[in-house]
């Protein structure tokens, strides 16, 4: 009975696949009911992924079956992996991306495209969950594509809006870098692996990993997190995941907070018997996550666009996870790799509840999300109000919400990291280390002052509505009124002001609940996920001797990481909980670090100059080139077969049967004469 | 001494295992006799012809188990002849279903009776183990497609075709018969399999100018059928002159029965023969240089056709090109070096796919058609994917499949064989199978041009004349059987390339005749070889 349960683990994504296909084909005569099929198969799917995770799996590979196969060296069979890593990211993302389709029912409710929209929700859960059920790089590579397919046509959604279609590109463009990288990665990985076998448990394994030599290890490692750092948004790679908000809230809620930019952190973690080979490329890790980070917090300290707080926030929160997974040097390492993947657990709860409650309120708003516009929100939207307050004390890691324990467990990583890494390393190692933890304090302070920010500028405060003739409004009216005649259910957007309806608020209520209480139910307190992530390939070998015990407190990380959240909200509700004209002082009086935050260090004119400008100069060469030369050397080889077939064999082929039959004897004849003579 | 198994029961045990080829034979019979005495409607006679097909079908499977002695008997019932009857069984399922509306009511009797009958042919071709049975088999495809030209809707056309079709088919008959009378005339046996034992236990060897005169005749009398440089040169004028089911019939069964007789008859047979023989090397040759020039002159002459019946001829020429490709190769492939039956497992997994896409595509034209109107020119169909969704939906995926774009059943047909052609030799010789292999992939792309072209028309280009065509259920599910299998084939390959391959290694046993157990012993031995053992 389990074993089938596990055997047919592969149904867990063909669900979604199929709620997509039944919207797609149906989506025209289900009209208002297109969501059903897609909220259905997700839902399905959570329900096998939570009673394999209840079943706790022991780590096993399946062969759904060998593709494709030519000779030795190219083996493509589709393979999945089931332990408690994929089963328990299954679940989080069959979970999430349930209550979010439930939400977007709600919120995308008279919305012309709503068919085309719930197609590519199913395809995107399609494509999350055969990422996370993948046993083999290829395979990974493969969903990693379709979870980039199906992210750019969603944010791309309302592509007659040219910021949304800009918005798309860029999210693509950026986002085919790392793909480069993660192919010259296979590619490596094929060359060097035994049998040319790229299944996970042939290169993770202990032999595997044997076979390989230092610089194989640091170049694949590298080359990876190369691909982690585009998906997961990574510095200097994160500018796509703000301009990724124009997309519908639903979408940046699930794709762009909870999981598909968490695919990054996935595979690094998934990889980690790898990385941890390698110091160098744990260091690069380690110090690309603390500076995205730290720029993220900075960037999101001055924004006013709601939304764009979540996406810089979810950046920094991302760039906390790689601190955590570079953080995993000598013993540490086991310890490490649990907390940057529980930071992803926890995180894609809140913050999916973060983004949907900002949803909620740009819904009532008529689609104003610039917080200068409103405020005093508490009394007209009051489970928004309730329930982003909860996602908000998760995110600044107030005990005992889920985000304190992830963070805690990072924070503890990082502490210990400062203390071994000189052994591993080498001299000075610690110290770069040490320094990485405080920043990450610094960064958690900064997370719960610009949470804090966004809070109190939103519901607290005198009481503020934006204006009807609102510039940012029309969009999101018009599109409701393209969709009238159909409508049930979604009028807020005519009458500013109101609480959203109940199929909008069911899921932040239950998202919230998961906010408080994951972290106590999984957490270390029970050892639920270390757990579960004990079934991962190689994490037994992670740490180089046998250290393995409970979890130690490290009381040090515990007191100052509340110590900055508290500090933060409390700034920020001295700031922003009633008018006050400090944070206007403020920023006069640092105005050109305010700017530079404001205008988020300019790092997309920075690109724009240094990339973008001679990119596009290059595509204009190569654009001439291709029509004036290629084309015409095209046409005259085009022209081969017209000179060849018309004039020069058209004349054989004259209709009489005569002719005909004496070729065919001439043929044969003329075939026995040259081998016969020759 | 061997035993010989008792004339008499080897004679029963073939009448036993050919009895799915007797019954359609007696039906076709029972057909065309009562249709000048009963006037039924078409669609009974229709009916007749699927349900004796269908039990047909069912009878191979029961006597699945059976089997006669390799060296004695005319017909075998090995897993090569099972696999192939079987398949050659399901197209006339989807020939029947697009041929249900495709005759005058009055002669639908002799009409069906002769696509029985070729089905019977063309299903002894594939069990046949002799070399007369083998001709048998061949005549019994060849002379009622010569009825059928005459039982279908009659032009000028049509004749000038039909014409053709059998003054060349009778010559090619001809060429055929004095090259299988070489091969008798090698070891003075009839019996294939005997034949091939025989090769390669002779000390001398075949002698080599008997075997080439019979390889090359057999060859050109093949070739015809497959329509293969410089044998083809029929078929363009009587695809596009004779009516569509006919063409679809012409671009399938033939073609399959031509590779299926050259494996029975050549490379089956000589495979034991050392390859240092150059009577191999020769053959191989012959084929190399047919398949390069078939498929470059199939494609590069395809490119210019506007009619489609037309370019569905110049492309089964490179069609014919690609599979002679995987026929060079089971020439060079022999037992005892790792794969025995690359080329031919190749050879067989793309027939199954040409099938489909060809059947495919053409059952489109047919569906379409009505008696006023023939689909027949890249412009009928311009448009089609409006009117008719699901119908130009299954024909751009055979026309995908037929381009060889993954992951459809054309596709791995192309890279079986290909890679075949990779692998079949390691020595200083494979570099004349790797130029094969440029040839066919250049070839390859260039013919990817006229299949989408089609597309394109279906889907970007508006109606010329409007197709508001009822299409007949029979043809649908045809037309979408096939669609729908070269979609599950490219994704799930391994069904039929593990059935080709088991029917290709079947082919190629020779097993030494063991005395106690009668010749046809279970014992599947291969033949030792002089040469190192790979």
């Amino acid at each position: 009975m389990s074993s089938a349960l596990i055997n047919n683990a592969w149904l867990v994504c063909v669900f979604p696949l199929i709620g997509a296909l039944v919207t797609a084909l149906a989506g025209r005569q289900l009209k208002q009911h297109a969501h059903w099929p897609v909220v259905v198969g997700i839902g399905v799917g959570f329900l096998y992924a939570f009673t394999l995770l209840l079943r706790t799996p022991e780590g096993k590979d399946l062969v759904a079956f060998s593709w494709l196969s030519v000779g030795d060296s190219l083996k493509v069979p589709i393979e999945l992996r089931v332990d408690g890593l994929s089963t328990m990211m299954l679940s989080m993302v069959t979970f999430v991306a349930t209550l979010v389709a439930i939400f977007a029912s709600g919120y995308m409710a008279g919305d012309p495209g709503y068919t085309r929209f719930f197609t590519l929700f199913g395809l995107f859960v399609f494509s999350m969950t055969g990422l996370v059920l993948s046993g083999n790089f290829l395979l990974t590579y493969a969903f990693w594509e379709g979870v980039g397919v199906c992210s750019y046509l969603l944010i791309g959604f309302w592509h007659e809006k040219p910021a949304a279609a800009a918005a798309a590109k860029k999210a693509f463009l950026v986002n085919r870098i790392g793909d480069v990288g993660f192919a010259l990665a296979i590619f490596w990985m094929w060359k060097v692996s035994a049998g040319h076998s790229l299944s996970y448990l042939s290169i993770l394994s202990h032999e595997g990993l044997a076979a390989l030599s230092e610089f194989d290890r640091t170049g694949i490692s590298l080359l990876l997190f190369w691909a982690a750092a585009a998906k997961s948004a990574q510095f200097p790679l994160y500018v796509w995941l703000p301009d990724a908000m124009e997309g519908p809230t639903p979408v940046s809620a699930l794709i762009h907070a909870a999981t598909m930019v968490t695919a990054g952190v996935y595979l690094i973690a998934r990889s980690s018997a790898l990385i941890v080979g390698s110091p160098t490329a744990q260091l690069v890790i380690c110090v690309t996550g603390c500076v995205t980070a730290l720029l993220a917090a900075l960037i999101a300290l001055t924004q006013t666009d709601l939304k764009r707080v979540m996406a810089y926030s979810t950046v920094s929160q991302l760039g906390f996870m790689f601190m955590g997974l570079g953080a995993g040097v000598g013993t540490v390492a086991q310890l490490a790799v649990v907390a940057a993947l529980f930071h992803l657990f926890t995180h894609a709860f809140f913050k999916a509840l973060l983004f949907l409650a900002s949803g909620s309120v740009m819904h009532a708003m008529g689609g104003v999300i610039d917080m200068r516009r409103f405020g005093g929100l508490w009394r007209r939207l009051p489970i928004t109000c309730a329930t982003f307050a909860l996602g908000g004390l998760a995110l600044a890691g107030i005990p005992p919400m889920a985000g304190f324990w992830s963070k805690d467990e990072i924070l503890t990583a990082l502490n210990k990291a400062s203390s071994v890494a000189n052994q591993q390393g080498g001299p000075g190692w610690g110290v770069v280390y040490g320094i990485i933890y405080w920043v990450a304090i610094l960064t958690a302070f900064m997370t719960a002052f610009y949470t804090g920010r966004a809070f109190f500028m939103t519901f607290f405060g005198p009481e503020k509505l934006p204006s009807p003739n609102d510039p940012e409004a029309e969009p999101v009216d018009a599109s409701h009124d393209n969709g009238h005649g159909h409508d049930d259910h979604g009028h807020a957007g005519h009458e500013v002001g109101h609480e959203s309806p109940a199929i909008m608020t069911y899921p932040l209520i239950v998202l919230a609940f998961c906010a408080v209480f994951v972290g106590m139910i999984f957490g270390p307190w029970t050892g639920w996920f270390e757990g579960q992530i004990e079934t991962m390939i190689g994490f037994h070998t992670l740490n180089p001797s046998e250290h393995h015990g409970g979890h130690e407190w490290d009381w040090l990380s515990i007191g100052v990481g509340t110590l900055a959240g508290l500090l933060g909200l409390g700034l920020s509700y001295l700031f922003y909980g009633q008018p006050s004209p400090i944070p206007g002082r403020l920023a006069k009086a640092i105005a050109p670090l305010y700017r530079l935050s404001l205008d988020k260090f300019r790092v997309d004119e920075f690109y724009g100059l240094l990339i973008v400008k001679p990119t596009t100069l290059l595509s204009k060469i190569a654009a001439f080139f291709d029509t004036n030369i290629i084309d015409n050397l095209v046409r005259l080889v085009a022209l081969m077969p017209r000179l060849f077939g018309r004039d020069l064999l058209a004349p054989y082929q004259n209709g009489l049967i005569q002719y005909y039959a004496a070729v065919t004897a001439f043929g044969v004849a003329g075939f026995l004469t040259i081998l016969l003579l020759f | 001494m061997p035993v010989v198994p008792a004339a008499i029961d080897v004679a029963k045990q073939t009448l036993l295992i050919l009895t799915p080829e007797l019954l359609l034979l007696a039906i076709a019979t029972a057909m065309m006799t009562a249709g000048a005495f009963v006037k039924l409607p078409r669609r009974v006679w229709a009916s007749i012809a699927t349900g004796s097909v269908a039990l047909a079908f069912v009878l191979l499977i029961l006597l699945r188990g059976e089997s006669t002695p390799m060296y004695s008997a005319v017909a075998l019932n090995d897993t090569f002849s099972l696999v192939v009857r079987g398949f050659l069984l399901f197209t006339g399922l989807i020939l029947l279903g697009l041929a249900h509306n495709q005759v005058d009511e009055s002669r639908a009797a002799e009409f069906f009776g002769s696509l029985l009958v070729i089905q019977a042919g063309a299903m002894i071709v594939a069990s046949a183990n002799e070399l007369v049975f083998m001709f048998v088999g061949l005549e019994l495809v060849s002379i009622p497609t010569y009825l059928l030209f005459y039982l279908c809707r009659r032009t000028s056309t049509t004749t000038e075709s039909a014409t053709k079709y059998f003054f060349l088919s009778i010559f090619s008959s001809g060429l055929l018969l004095f090259g299988m009378a070489y091969l008798y005339g090698l070891m003075g046996i009839t019996n294939l399999k005997a034949l091939g034992f025989l090769l390669h236990h002779v000390s001398t060897g075949p002698s080599l100018y008997v075997g080439l005169i019979g390889v090359v005749f057999v060859l050109a009398g093949l070739g015809f059928r497959v329509a293969a440089v410089p044998f083809h040169f029929y078929a363009p004028d009587v695809y596009q002159g004779s009516a569509t089911i006919l063409t679809s019939l012409l671009a399938w069964v033939p073609k399959a029965v031509g590779f299926v007789a050259m494996i029975r008859l050549l490379t089956a047979t000589l495979s034991p023969v050392n390859s240092d023989n150059p009577l191999i090397a020769k053959a191989i040759l012959v084929c190399w240089v047919m398949a390069a020039i078939s498929m470059t002159l199939g494609n590069l002459v395809a490119l210019l056709q506007d009619n489609l019946k037309r370019m569905f001829a110049y492309s089964g020429i490179a069609h014919a090109g690609y599979l002679m490709i995987g026929i060079t190769v089971a020439f060079a492939n022999r037992p005892g070096t790792g794969r025995v039956a690359l080329g031919t497992e190749a050879v067989l997994f793309y027939l199954c796919a040409y099938a489909l896409m060809t059947l495919g595509a053409l059952g489109v034209l047919i569906a379409l058609s009505t008696p006023d109107r023939s689909i027949e020119t890249i412009d009928d169909v311009a448009g089609l994917g409006k009117s008719h969704p699901l119908l130009s939906a299954s024909m751009a995926i055979c026309l995908f499949s037929l381009a060889g774009i993954p992951p459809l059943a054309g596709f791995f047909g192309k890279l079986l064989l290909f890679s075949s052609a990779f692998s079949a030799m390691t020595d200083d010789e494979a570099w004349k199978f790797q130029i094969l292999v440029v040839i066919a992939v250049l070839n390859s792309a260039a013919g990817a041009y006229y299949y989408l072209r089609i597309i394109v028309a279906m889907y970007f280009h508006p109606a010329v004349t409007p197709l508001t065509t009822k299409v007949a259920w029979p043809a649908a599910i045809s037309v979408g059987t096939c669609a729908v299998l070269s979609l599950v084939f490219g994704f799930v390959p391994g069904p039929v390339s593990s059935a080709s391959r088991a029917s290709a290694e079947s082919a190629m046993l020779h097993p030494v005749p063991s005395a106690d157990q009668g010749a046809d012993s279970p014992k599947t031995v291969m033949l030792p070889l002089e040469s190192s053992e790979r």
